[in-house]
Parts: structure tokens; sequence; C-alpha cells
């Protein structure tokens, strides 16, 4: 291996190793705690009759909610450093830029004059994350630097929320449970059937997003240089636009608006690792999963048995880091 | 075989900035472009590098129409030293370097390896290799793209089809050895590897004394174009300059020019 490469390789590999044991560990606790050595026999051996409870519990809520986690963590750090390097932007963030709230219009408006269901919100919200990206992408090029695109975030924010507002008073009872669930976001939804389709379609968008690092490496010296490093401008950047909102589309009909991940991860990453993407995409990925799932399983811990929105979670830490940013002034990535 | 625009008209904003420019870069040359600030040395350069949208005329690569060529055959074949590049990000002078041979992604790691040690060298940043890019000054990081552009050049020779180089004002941020260098740099390439390199300039007497060939622009159009001898004349300097200009033979470079503008007259 080149030397170049080992210090990435291994950091790597070592919040591989991370995430696998906090995965581990946010399968064992919650209202129902499972001692994490019974795992194993749990999971592959036969459980004596009175650990049946204990097996449901981990086989049909705990893993796939832990899954999801990561899952919806790995895609928001990738977005959200994608999502940097095409912006050209440190503070682009799939919350902060609209792009949760667009598809969240999305979801809301499926949840209020459809039948609703999984199977009609997640293109609705395909569609919403969609049309926030393509505008705030137009509007941020329009005034350059950090001030235009945070200006496009609010407006393109205060105009999904009010809309959403104006939707909520039009719901039902029913729909209005649906609607609470979007402001602070959830990873209670979780099961099984959702993971089926969710996970090999977050998948394939993030990884086919991890694959674009040499692009992303050429737009950090300019738009113009990636052209003449052979990467067709107009192509490219509609690609990465549509693959975003791909990922983030149903990934917020399925759990509502989760901030901030996005920005942390892949900063935190950055200031370790360099802004290289070839590294800092799979990094954020893996580190990204991890913060997730440690952000829910503090979620499900903290006032047991009841939980606290992971929205709230990841803003608590999310918010004083973005000020901090801010406070620092302005660097691109 | 050659990089031409012919009959070039560029608008922005409604502003003629070009207006009927024909130019032709041949391999194996060394072609000064020169003129007055806001002449449009620089759209030039964008036009052949297929950044602008045309009002009238078109540009080719070796007999084919840009416009029609994909963005990464034309990375394969000609590389672009911008004026200024994105200044602020958190890569290693290696990796801004290695990036020139993105274009040719079936190149191995070692291969890569070697070029941009061998670019490192040429464009003098060997001894910066391992440091953060950002924490450059304004001239290394010029001479660190400089690099990353030589590596674009040299991947992956095609035989019979020449390279060619648009360097805009690369001496600008550059200490007057490292003007030289930079300079003998384009004379070596095209003369060893036949690659066409166009360099936008200011200076006069560098130009003299390194390029084959000099277009002169003035006020959106060509004023001139030949060997420095037929360019660089009082009658035409002083024309597009405003200025009145001495030509001078060079007292110790046999059949090289010096320039000196006088400022009194």
């Amino acid at each position: 291996m080149r030397r170049a490469d080992l210090r990435p390789t291994s950091a790597i590999a070592g919040l591989a190793v991370l995430l696998v044991v906090a995965m581990a560990v946010a399968c064992a606790s919650g209202a129902v705690a499972i001692p994490l050595t019974s795992l194993p026999m749990l999971l592959w051996g036969q459980p004596a009759p009175g650990d049946q409870l204990l097996r449901n519990v981990l086989v049909d809520v705990r893993i796939p909610r832990v899954l999801f986690s990561a899952l919806a963590g790995a895609a928001l750090a990738v977005t959200g450093a994608v999502m940097q390097a095409l912006f050209r932007n440190p503070l682009a963030e799939p919350g902060l830029v609209g792009i949760s709230a667009g598809g969240a219009l999305g979801a809301v408006t499926a949840i209020v004059f459809t039948s609703g269901g999984f199977w009609l919100l997640a293109p609705a919200a395909f569609l919403g994350s969609l049309g926030a990206t393509a505008l705030a992408y137009a509007l941020g090029r329009r005034a350059p630097g950090v001030a235009g695109l945070l200006l496009a975030g609010i407006a393109i924010n205060t105009v999904a929320g009010s809309l959403i507002g104006l939707f909520t008073t039009l719901a039902n009872d029913a729909q209005l449970r649906d609607l609470t669930f979007w402001n602070l976001g959830s990873l209670a939804g979780a099961n099984w059937s959702l993971l089926a389709f969710l996970a090999p379609w977050t998948l394939v968008w993030t990884i086919w997003l991890a694959r674009q690092w040499r692009l992303l490496n050429a737009l950090l010296l300019g738009e113009r240089e990636a052209q003449h490093l052979g990467f067709p401008l107009v192509t490219v950047r509609r690609k990465l636009i549509v693959a975003m909102a791909l990922v983030v589309g149903p990934l917020v009909a399925a759990t509502g608006g989760i901030g901030f991940i996005g920005l942390v991860v892949p900063h935190l990453i950055r200031l370790t690792l360099g802004a290289n993407h070839r590294w800092l995409l799979p990094a954020s990925m893996l580190a990204g999963a991890l913060a997730l799932t440690l952000a829910d399983w503090l979620a499900r811990i903290v006032i047991v048995p009841a939980e606290l929105p992971i929205g709230l979670v990841t803003s608590l830490v999310g918010g004083p880091f973005f000020i901090w940013l801010l406070a620092r002034g302005r660097r691109l990535a | 075989m050659s990089l031409v625009g012919r009959h070039l008209r560029i608008e922005r904003d409604g502003q003629t900035v070009l207006d009927d420019v024909s130019c032709r870069l041949g391999p194996g040359e060394v072609l000064g472009l020169l003129g007055p600030n806001g002449a449009g040395k620089s759209t030039l350069l964008s036009a052949l590098a297929g950044e602008l949208p045309l009002a009238a005329g078109g540009v080719t690569l070796d007999d084919a129409p840009l416009e029609a060529m994909p963005s990464a055959q034309q990375a394969m074949r000609r590389a672009v030293l911008p004026q200024k590049p994105g200044l602020r990000f958190a890569l290693s002078v290696t990796e801004v370097i290695g990036m020139g041979a993105y274009p040719f992604p079936a190149l191995a790691p070692d291969s890569v390896d070697a070029l941009v040690a061998d670019a490192a060298v040429r464009a003098d940043v060997a001894g910066l290799l391992d440091r953060p890019y950002a924490l450059l000054s304004g001239g290394e990081q010029q001479r660190v793209h400089l690099a990353r552009v030589l590596v674009q050049a040299a991947a992956q020779p095609v035989a019979g089809q020449p390279r060619y180089l648009l360097w805009d004002e690369p001496t600008a941020s550059q200490d007057p050895p490292h003007q030289h260098a930079v300079l003998a740099l384009a004379r070596r390439l095209a003369r060893e590897q036949d690659a066409g390199v166009l360099i936008v300039l200011h200076d006069l007497n560098l130009a003299a004394q390194w390029c084959d060939r000099l277009i002169l622009l003035a006020d959106r159009k060509v004023v001139a174009d030949g060997p420095p001898e037929a360019v660089l004349t009082p009658p035409i300097l002083a024309r597009t300059y405003g200025m009145a200009a001495h030509v001078l033979p060079h007292p110790l470079l046999a059949g090289r020019l010096q320039v000196w503008f006088d400022a009194e007259a």
C-alpha cells in the first residue's frame, strides 16, 4: 500500500470497528435491556422459552431500528459532503439548504391530499427534495458565497414550512399525528419491510455518490477547472443533484427531518483526514452511520421508557457546532 | 493538427468582448498572447478552452469541432492553467498535482505517482509535496497547478496526437528566476513533446526571449500575429499601448529583441 494511503485506510477501518460496536450496544440497550453477551445466542442459538420476548424485541424492533439509523446517518453524511463540494460551500447541508424541508413538503402534501402510505410519500418527497435542491443551487449560484446559499436555504425553509403549516390546518386528527413527526424526525417507524426497500435503494445511490470522488475533488478547484479535467459540468451537476434528491427524498419520507448530521460529520472528517473525497466520502459514510446510531441510542435511553425525538438530539449537538463554524469565519472546505 | 479559432466573436452582457478574432496554435510551438489590459487575452484563451459560448465563428481541435467533442476527450488533449485557481481547501500538494491524471482513469497508481514526482521537479515544487496546499504562497500555489497541468500533458501520450496547453499569466506571481523557468518549461514541452503552448503574458521581454510566435490583441481584435521581430516593432507597440516604444537587439542573446517603453515621449 502507498504510504499516503495508510492513514486514511486505517482511520476508515477504525470507524468500521467502532460502528459495529456501537450497533451492538444500541441493539442491547433500551426500555428492555438485553445483555450484550446474549446477543449471539438470541440471534443464532436456541433461546430458552423465557428469552423469546427478548428475541422478539431484538429481531423485530431493535435490529431494524439500528440498521435504519446507520443507513440514514450514512446517507445524510455523504449527501452533506457531496453537497458541500458541489455548492463549493462548507455550510451546504440537506437541512440548512432546505432540501429536507422540500422533501417534507412533498411528503406532507401526499399525507393530506392522498390516502398516504410510504409508497406515495417516497416519490412525493423525492420530487419535493429535487425541486428544493435545484432551487437552492440556482439561487446559490446567483449570489455566490456562504451568505447567498444560507439566504436561499432560509427562503426555501420558510416557504416549505409555511406550506406545511397551511396543510396542517387542513389535516384531520390522524393526519396530524403523522405530520408532527416531520418536525422533529423519528426512527421509530423502522421495520423490515421499510428496510427491504430503503436499504438497497439508499445504499446504491450513496455508493454511486461516493464513487464520484474524482469529480468532487475537481470541483474543489473550481467549476472551470473541473471541466478542464474532463467532467462535463452541466451533465454531472444535474446527475449529482438528482442522485442527492433520490437519497434524501425517500429517507425524509421515512424519518422526517434529521438535521446537522450532513454538516457536522463531513467537517469532523475533513479536520482529521483532509478534503480528498476518495477518503472523505467513505469515512463520512461510516462516521455518519456511527453518529446517528449513537444519537438514536441516546434518544432511547435518556428518558426510558419514553424517548427523545432524534432530530432534537442531533440539533442539540449540531446547533452549537454550526455556531462554532460561523464564529470561526468563512473557510472553504 | 492544431488548435484553431476562426472568426471568433464573443459577447458578454450584450457587449462584444472579442470581434472576428482568428488564431492558430500548432504543435511544437510556444505562442505568446499579448495585449493591454482588457484587450481580450483571457477571453480568447477561454474560447480556445471551450468555456464560452460563441456568438460567431468556431474552434477546432485537430480539425474536430470543439462543441462536438466530449469534455473527457478534450481533457486528454488540452490542459488549461487558470489565472486564479481555487485557493482554499484541505488537500495536500501531492493530491492537487495528482488531479492532472483524472482525465486518464486507466492509469495505474504507480504511473500517476511517477508523473507527479516528475512534474513536481519540473515546476520546482518537489520540496512542497507533503505540505497542505492551502498554506502555500500565491506563487507556490500557481506552480502547484502548473505541475498539475504538466501531469495532464504528459499522461498516456498518443503518437501523432499532440497536446495543447493554455496558460493564463503563468508568470504573474512568480519571481524573475521562476518566470524564466516557467517559460523554459514551455519551450521544453514544445521541443521534446511536440506540445503547442499558448501563454498569456504581459512582459514583452519575456515574450521576446522565449516565444516562437506572438499574437498582439488590442481593443478586442488581433493587431499583429507573427514572429517576435514582426510583432514587436515601435509603430505597432506605440499604437497598441499608446506609449512610445524602443526595440533593440538583445546585447547578449543573438537574434532576440528587447523592448523599452518611454514614458517621457
